[in-house]
Order: C-alpha cells, then sequence, then structure tokens
C-alpha cells in the first residue's frame, strides 16, 4: 500500500516538473524559439483540459450507474470540433483579429463594446464555474482520501478539509506565478498551456493504461469483459431519449461557452492552421479517453464489493490488484484533470472579473483624464492575482458548504447549463447581423434567471435561498412555479426541463428584442466585422482622434509596461519614416494598433473606453463618424431637393421677371396715358379759365366780347366733356363693359347714318363716297350705333387727312366662311411708315399735322368698338392711300363673351 | 442628384469575395459542413437505437456502433482537415 506521504512527495515532484516546464516555455517563449510548445500538439492537448477530474473519475461513476450515458459528454464536442469549418475558425479568427481576451469580452465586443452585457456574462461566468472548481477540489480531496491510511489518524472530514485547502492555495500559487506575469494576450500563457499539454498526456496515458490493465490483467481480454456486463449496466438499452440530445447538445455548448474552453481554443490559439489538427486529434483523444471507460466501470463492479464508490474505480481497481505503480499513475491523471481545469478556469476567469468588473469601476472611479495616482498595469496585474484568489477562496468555500451532499455530483451538467446561456447571443452574434446588445442582454439575463431558477438553485436541495417546501410545492406554494415542472411542463428528467425553458426562453427573447431594437451604429460595426470576418482581412474602422502621441504613451505605459511600449512606439515610429526615439504621430491606425492592443490587456470594451477617455474632447468615435456619415447623406439629399426646389424658384423668378416687366410696360403705359390725359385736359382748362377770370375782372366789357368770350368757355366746356365721354367710352370699350344693342341691320341703314353725321364735312370738301351694291344689301347681327361710329371716324379721318383735292372713299366688300371683310380705301398719300405704328396709340398726334379738336382717340376706341363686336379693325397699308380692313362675324350671337373670345387686335 | 450619388454606390457594392474561384470555396464550405451533420444524424437522432435495438449484445453492441461510427467521423475529419489545408486562400494571421 503507497503511503500518504509517498504520495504528496510524488505529487510535489510532479508539481515541481510542471513547474519546470512551464518555466521552459516562457524562457523559451521570450526568446521566439518555442519549437514544440506553440506546435499543434500542444494546441490540441491544451484542449483536452476540457476532460476534467469530473469526466476522469466521474465517467466510469457514470457508466457503472447509466450505461452509455457518460459518452454523449465526449460525443458533444467532437460534432463541434469535425465542424471545426463553420464555428471555430470563425470564433478563432475574430479572436485573432479583434484580440478577445474571453468568451465575455467577444460578445460585448460584438455588441457594441458593451460593458453591461460583458459583466452579466461574467457574473454568469463565475457562478456557473465555481461549483465546478468546488469539483475539482472534491475530486482530489476524495483521491486522496482513497490513501486515508496515510493521513495519520486525524479525523477523515477534517483531513478532507485540510487537504481541499492545501490543493486550492497550491492551485492558486501556480496559477499566479505563470497565469498573471504578462498581460497582453498576444504573448499568451505559453507556460501555464504548455503544463496543461503534459498532463493531458499523463491523464490519457494513466487512464489507457489501467484500462490497458483491467482488460487483459484483471479480466481475459474484450470478451471476458464483456461476458462480465451487470443487469444494471444492460437496462439502459434504449439510449435514445430527450436526455441524450439534451447531454449531447449541452456538451457541445461547454466545449465552445465555458470560461476556460474559450480560454485554450480562442485566446491561447497563435495559429490558426492548428485548429485544423485539431479538428481530429481532439476528437480522437477524447475518443482514447472513453475508449476504456465502460470496461473500467464493468470490471469494476464485478470484482469490487457491493457499495464501492464507482467514481473511484479508476483508483481502487489498481488498487486492491496491488498495483501501486499504476495505481500512483492513475493518481497522478486524476490530479492533472482537476489542477488543468482549475489553473485554466482561474486564469480565465480573473482576466474577466478584472477587466470587465475591476478596471471599468477603476475607470469609473478615477474619472481624471490621465490616471495619475494608479498604474493601470499593477493594478490590472493585482485584480488579477486577486481574483485569482478569490475565486478558489468561493470554490473552496462552496466545496466546504456542499461537501457530504450529494448536489455536487451534477454540478457539471448545471454548470454546463449556465454557460450555455451565451449561446444563442454567441450564435446570433456571428451570424445574425441584426441582433442587438438588447437582444443580447435581455436573453441571457432571462435565461440566467430560469437556469437559476429551475436548474442551479434546486441542486443545493434547500440549503441556499430555495428552501425544500419552495422546490418541491413551488415558491409560496404556487404550484405553477414548482421549479422542476414550470406552469405545469411535466418532464421527467429535470435537466430537460430546465434546459427546455432556460435556452427556450433565452432564444426567444433574444430573438424578439433584437427584432424590436435597433443596432447601435457601434454594433453595425462590429457586426459586419465580426460576421464577414472572412471576407475583410484588414480592417476598416476608420477612427480619427485628437490626441497626442505623449498622452498615447503615458497610457501605454501603464496598460502595457514600457518595454512593450517602446517596441511598439518604435515601431509605429519606423512605419511613419521617424528617426528613432521620435514618437510617431498618433495616426488613425496607429491608434487603432494601439486600441488592439489593449483590448489583448483588458478587454475591448475597456480598451475603447480608456482610448476614448483619453481622446476625449475633440474625440471623434465611430458612433460619431458614422453619425456624421447620416448627417452627411440626409444633407446631400436634402441639397438634391434645394436644387430642384431652386431651380423651380428660377423659373417662377423668371416668369415674376417677364410679368413684372409687363407690369412696368403697363405702368409705363398709363403713365404716358395719364399725362396724355392731363394735358389734353390742361389745354381747354387753360383757356376756360382765363376766359373766366377775364368776365370775372373787366367790369367794363361790351356785351359782345362778353358773349364771345362766354361761347369759347362753353365750346370748350363741350371739348372737354366730349373728350372726357370719349376716355370713358374708351375705358368702358377696353374693358368689355359697354351694353351692346345688337341686331340684324342692312349695312345701308349704318351707312346712311354715317353719312348723315358727316355730312357737313363731306359737302365742305366735296368728298365722294364710292358704295357697292352687295355692301348696301350685306345684313349683319351687330350693334349699328356703334359700327357707324366707327364708319364716321374713318370717314372723317379719311377726309380730313386727305390732301387730294376731290377726296374720294371706296368701299368694297369679301365673303368668308363666317365673316365679312369691308375695306375701306381713300386716295390720299397714305399713311407714313413713322405713323403707321402709331395710329392706334391713345391721344397719338400724327407728326405731321395738328389734328383740330381731335384728342387723338378716334381710331383707338374705332378699333375697341370692333373687337367688341368680335371683329378686327386692320390698317393694311397704302394703295396708294390708306386702307383699313373691317372684319366682322355674320352672327356674333354664338360669341357669348366677344371680348375674351376674339382676340384683341395687334 | 444622381451624380452624386453614383460614385459611392458603387464603392459600397464593390465586390467584397477574396476567394478567386467562389464557386469552389462554395462547395469547399459545403463540404466541411456535411461532417458534423453526419455526426448529428448518427448520434443524436433514433438512428442510434434503431440500429442497436434488436442487438443482442446489447449495450456492447450499441457501444460498438458508437465508436466505429466516432473512428469513422475521425478518419474523415483528418482527411477533411488535409483536403481543407490544401485548398485553404484565404490569407493567415501574420503572429
Amino acid at each position: 500500500m503507497l503511503s500518504f506521504n509517498l504520495l504528496l512527495t510524488v505529487c510535489l515532484i510532479y508539481v515541481a516538473g510542471l513547474f519546470g516546464v512551464a518555466f521552459l516555455a516562457e524562457k523559451n517563449a521570450k526568446r521566439k524559439k518555442l519549437g514544440f510548445f506553440s506546435s499543434p500538439v500542444t494546441y490540441t492537448l491544451s484542449i483536452s483540459v476540457y476532460c476534467t477530474a469530473w469526466t476522469y473519475y466521474g465517467a466510469v461513476g457514470s457508466a457503472a450507474r447509466n450505461g452509455l450515458e457518460f459518452i454523449t459528454i465526449y460525443l458533444g464536442p467532437t460534432l463541434v470540433f469535425i465542424g471545426w469549418w463553420w464555428l471555430l475558425r470563425k470564433l478563432v479568427r475574430i479572436g485573432n483579429t479583434q484580440r478577445i481576451t474571453s468568451i465575455a469580452d467577444l460578445i460585448s465586443a460584438r455588441y457594441g463594446k458593451s460593458t453591461t452585457l460583458a459583466v452579466i456574462i461574467t457574473v454568469l461566468s463565475v457562478i456557473g464555474s465555481t461549483p465546478y472548481i468546488a469539483l475539482q477540489l472534491q475530486s482530489l480531496t476524495l483521491s486522496f482520501s482513497v490513501f486515508s491510511d496515510g493521513f495519520g489518524g486525524q479525523d477523515p472530514a477534517t483531513a478532507s478539509s485540510l487537504t481541499a485547502l492545501w490543493a486550492a492555495v497550491g492551485l492558486a500559487a501556480f496559477t499566479i506565478i505563470f497565469g498573471t506575469r504578462n498581460l497582453d494576450s498576444n504573448e499568451r500563457h505559453h507556460g501555464v498551456v504548455s503544463a496543461i499539454a503534459v498532463e493531458a498526456i499523463v491523464k490519457i496515458l494513466a487512464l489507457i493504461a489501467v484500462g490497458i490493465f483491467v482488460v487483459w490483467g484483471v479480466a481475459d481480454g474484450p470478451n471476458d469483459i464483456m461476458s462480465r456486463i451487470q443487469p444494471e449496466i444492460m437496462r439502459s438499452q434504449d439510449i435514445f431519449t430527450p436526455r441524450w440530445v439534451t447531454l449531447i447538445f449541452l456538451s457541445a455548448t461547454a466545449v465552445i461557452c465555458l470560461p476556460r474552453m474559450f480560454q485554450v481554443i480562442v485566446v491561447e490559439n497563435s495559429d490558426e492552421k492548428h485548429l485544423s489538427m485539431a479538428s481530429w486529434a481532439f476528437p480522437l483523444y477524447l475518443f482514447l479517453m472513453s475508449l476504456f471507460v465502460l470496461p473500467i466501470a464493468i470490471a469494476g463492479l464485478d470484482i469490487l464489493p457491493a457499495g464501492a464508490n464507482p467514481d473511484l474505480f479508476v483508483l481502487t481497481i489498481p488498487l486492491t490488484q496491488n498495483q501501486d505503480a499504476l495505481a500512483m499513475l492513475a493518481f497522478l491523471g486524476g490530479f492533472s484533470s482537476a489542477t488543468s481545469m482549475v489553473i485554466v478556469a482561474a486564469i480565465a476567469l480573473s482576466t474577466m472579473v478584472s477587466n470587465h468588473i475591476v478596471l471599468p469601476l477603476w475607470l469609473w472611479l478615477t474619472l481624471s483624464r490621465s490616471p495619475t495616482s494608479e498604474d493601470v498595469r499593477t493594478l490590472l496585474l493585482r485584480s488579477r492575482r486577486i481574483s485569482i484568489a478569490v475565486i478558489l477562496g468561493l470554490g473552496f468555500l462552496y466545496y466546504q458548504f456542499t461537501s457530504g451532499t450529494g448536489g455536487l455530483a451534477s454540478i457539471g451538467l448545471i454548470a454546463f447549463l449556465g454557460v450555455a446561456q451565451v449561446l444563442p447571443a454567441l450564435i446570433g452574434g456571428l451570424f445574425w447581423q441584426s441582433s442587438t446588445r438588447k437582444g443580447a442582454i435581455w436573453g441571457i439575463t432571462a435565461g440566467f434567471i430560469l437556469w437559476a431558477y429551475t436548474s442551479f438553485l434546486p441542486s443545493f436541495e434547500g440549503n441556499f435561498i430555495l428552501s425544500q417546501s419552495a422546490i418541491s410545492n413551488g415558491i409560496f406554494g404556487l404550484e405553477f412555479l414548482i421549479p422542476n415542472a414550470l406552469f405545469g411542463v411535466m418532464i421527467d428528467d429535470p435537466l430537460v426541463h430546465a434546459t427546455v425553458w432556460s435556452l427556450g426562453i433565452n432564444t426567444i427573447t433574444f430573438i424578439i428584442m433584437s427584432m424590436i431594437s435597433l443596432p447601435r451604429p457601434i454594433e453595425k460595426v462590429q457586426a459586419s466585422q465580426f460576421i464577414h470576418i472572412f471576407d475583410q482581412p484588414a480592417t476598416s474602422t476608420t477612427l480619427s482622434r485628437q490626441t497626442t502621441s505623449e498622452e498615447l504613451h503615458i497610457l501605454s505605459q501603464r496598460i502595457l509596461g514600457h518595454q512593450i511600449t517602446q517596441k511598439l512606439f518604435n515601431k509605429a515610429a519606423r512605419t511613419q519614416g521617424k528617426l528613432s526615439g521620435q514618437l510617431p504621430d498618433p495616426t488613425n491606425d496607429f491608434v487603432i494598433d494601439l486600441e488592439r492592443e489593449f483590448a489583448g490587456s483588458v478587454g475591448a470594451a475597456t480598451a475603447h473606453a480608456m482610448i476614448g477617455q483619453i481622446a476625449s474632447g475633440e474625440a471623434i468615435s465611430v458612433e460619431d463618424l458614422i453619425k456624421v456619415a447620416d448627417e452627411t447623406a440626409q444633407i446631400m439629399e436634402y441639397s438634391a431637393r434645394l436644387e430642384t426646389q431652386s431651380k423651380e424658384i428660377e423659373q417662377t423668378a423668371e416668369q415674376l421677371r417677364q410679368a413684372n416687366a409687363k407690369l412696368r410696360e403697363l405702368s409705363e403705359q398709363k403713365d404716358a396715358f395719364l399725362s396724355q390725359v392731363s394735358h389734353e385736359l390742361r389745354t381747354p382748362m387753360t383757356s376756360i379759365r382765363a376766359f373766366a377770370e377775364i368776365l370775372r375782372d373787366e367790369d367794363h366789357m361790351g356785351k359782345d366780347q362778353i358773349s364771345h368770350f362766354s361761347s369759347i368757355i362753353h365750346d370748350e366746356s363741350i371739348r372737354l366733356t366730349y373728350l372726357l365721354d370719349e376716355i370713358l367710352d374708351l375705358s368702358f370699350l377696353e374693358h368689355g363693359k359697354v351694353q351692346l344693342k345688337l341686331s340684324f341691320t342692312k349695312f345701308d341703314k349704318i351707312l346712311k347714318r354715317a353719312m348723315n353725321a358727316t355730312q357737313t364735312l363731306r359737302e365742305q370738301s366735296g368728298a365722294e363716297i364710292q358704295i357697292p351694291y352687295n355692301l348696301k344689301n350685306l345684313v349683319i347681327e351687330t350693334d349699328a350705333d356703334r359700327l357707324s361710329q366707327v364708319l364716321i371716324n374713318l370717314i372723317s379721318n379719311a377726309i380730313k387727312h386727305s390732301d387730294a383735292d376731290k377726296p374720294i372713299i371706296r368701299f368694297s366688300l369679301e365673303h368668308f366662311e363666317h365673316t365679312v371683310q369691308i375695306e375701306m380705301t381713300d386716295n390720299g398719300k397714305g399713311i407714313s411708315a413713322e405713323n403707321a405704328e402709331i395710329i392706334f396709340q391713345k391721344f397719338a398726334k400724327l407728326s405731321s399735322e395738328q389734328g383740330a379738336g381731335s384728342a387723338g382717340l378716334g381710331l383707338p376706341i374705332s378699333r375697341e368698338i370692333i373687337r367688341n363686336l368680335g371683329g378686327k379693325l386692320l390698317y393694311v397699308g397704302n394703295n396708294p392711300g390708306a386702307v383699313f380692313n373691317i372684319i366682322l362675324p355674320h352672327s356674333i350671337s354664338p360669341l357669348l363673351d366677344p371680348a375674351e373670345t376674339i382676340e384683341p387686335a395687334d | 442628384m444622381s451624380d452624386l450619388e453614383e460614385p459611392s454606390v458603387e464603392n459600397l457594392t464593390s465586390s467584397k469575395t477574396t476567394e478567386d474561384k467562389p464557386l469552389l470555396a462554395q462547395k469547399r464550405n459545403d463540404l466541411a459542413a456535411l461532417l458534423p451533420i453526419c455526426g448529428v444524424l448518427f448520434f443524436a437522432t433514433p438512428l442510434i437505437s434503431t440500429i442497436t435495438n434488436d442487438n443482442p449484445s446489447g449495450i456492447g453492441g450499441t457501444a460498438f456502433y458508437i465508436f466505429s461510427i466516432w473512428a469513422a467521423l475521425i478518419l474523415a475529419a483528418y482527411g477533411l482537415a488535409r483536403f481543407l489545408r490544401g485548398t485553404d486562400t484565404n490569407p493567415d494571421e501574420a503572429d
């Protein structure tokens, strides 16, 4: 029998060996000669941290109790790894490009570098992992207790506690020494990874050795083993159950979502190519790990006394067969499984706690622009060391709290389900563009609460928060709140029940909240960077910040340390073509690189916040840039609209200008008209006034004189009245306000009236009017008075302006379809071209003569009358005397409003 | 208006793919998806019990079934990894 002291000595030597390996790896890493330590084999072996003491010892126990169920824990990861091309490759690529430090960091970075999300996942991970660490401590103490003969007469319970305490302290020391040497994830934990790789070899060798011993040493080959199968194991024939599928699913999820698995697969990955080897080598490792589990369980049940703990068969079979060396190897295998898990989990969790909880808190407490009181680097390392100690302390407390209860055995799967709450947000983040931060936060929170209520709290069996009665009868006695039958949903297996509820509600909440909320701009940027990671080798983020190199240098020194900062800044200075010793310019690229480097140490969210803080003031963040871009797009659209509008306005303005010009022209015409009118009025008024004054002032005037003057005044008044009548008439005609007395009239009658009116004039000048017979007989519908007025005007004009001895005026008639054209010619000299333009204007005084008694309104009035009668009065030229055409419709009645339908005369 | 927008639209929609032969890459991706689907089909569907239920050797037969499929999947994954490494044209991270 092995003595306890011997066991302890071997353990210490083993640990010293691990220290040596870790130290060697760290040393080689510094000289950049890693060789084996950074090979895909080491990477694959480090992933085997998945196989904890729970699987090392517990798999055999599970096989002894439930047959093949243990194998699901290995099948899930196998499926994930053979499908590496789809998920793991993407995760690793994102991890490398975005300098991701943990699963909380990944999800927070994906959803817009959200601190809230990072904190939630960190808390969830710590809660989910602490019992798991306790489980490892329990395994360690159990395996020590097998050799309890060597405890030296101490009380077994005290001895167990002591062992657990020392194990926790030792693990904390190892983790602190090798896990917190450096900060940048880019350097990674080579020492730790190498030590874990060695442990991976030890545990698989140990299990295979025990397996071979059992099959060919204890039994007589595989057939003998198969013949010893107990009915307990045979019982589980139909293995395809909801629990089977759930276990495969949960283990597949765990290999991605467990903080320690994320740490070794994504964070510690130094080359994407390593993954392609791990894709088959890790399943092979799992295959070998599980190959002998069933034979060991069968042999243990067969040869060991009933009631022996099947969880310890791996140790107890060699011991009972007096194979001390094999037992020692088996013990070291279990020891390796427990320690490697605890170390990696502590590193992963402490990184999360310090990056996502301690640092943001500290940043919040010291809002100053540049930290002066504390050194970020020291703070981070210190907080990580403390976190490791606290996490292991929590694990130990949890172990103390629950030791002796059977609750611990099932805690492995409960932890799996706890961390699986991250899965919807993770998968959504990698493949679904529209998933949002709100969706992730609400989904994870809802899943977390349901997991705690249906799975985690009931596992304490009434010792923690939920009482025994609350577990069996529902909280406050409400039946629909029974943790194992929520809302009356009866699922036999509590784990399946909890999985369906928590992950189902989680996923639905995640999807619904994502759909009803809008992603912030930075989320959109991060989403496309994550989802299209393979399409964009280089980052497309452009940031422009107003900060100085000195500030960046100070911050960088605080976070990354002096040496790394110096190296980074020198490299950047060289790239920018500066002399060595000069600081590089804070260009976009440089700031982005720096933020990446910081992200490797403190996580994306914090790095973003720190750079943002130092560059506050004139900082332009991606959000701002996107906002600017949005605004620019809006402005462009707006200006395009303005352009269209301004075109319209221009057109309108042109129309207005034209209208204005017309108005001005009209106004000028009106002014001219008014001045002409006043001039025309002034002349008679002046003479009236003058003669009136004479009549008033002269006392001694003869009767003749008085009569003469009075008649002048009378004549002038009549002329004035006549003029005013004409103006009024013209105004009425122009506005179409005249009342026409329409009737069918023979033209002869109209002509006679005109002849009578001009009789005196004709007789004085001896003028002759020639009227053809057909014109006399013409009958048209018209206003006879008005038409005769036109004829009078034309005839008297022709006579007055004629220079012939005997003026002759000739009329002729021509019929058209709807109109008649009456032409009037005289034998005078015609109208000069100069006068032809103005004869139709008001008050036109022909240049060559002074029309006595004429105000120059005759022709304008005539033209307006004809227009009102639905026709046209045109001057068509000289032949050689002036020729006027009067065009009139046969009938005016159909033209209801002649002023509108007939175009005004030119 | 449209003159202003056109260039930016072109930039946005310019081809993103870095693959030289998109069709080949697509087929390679499809092939990579085949393996986990086969795995789920063999391990997480009732197939696992219909094949083994009639087996008189009980749990031994089931174990044999699982381990055989498992080994086959590992071999296939090995082949796939070699094949994918040969065709992967994506630039690797310069670490």
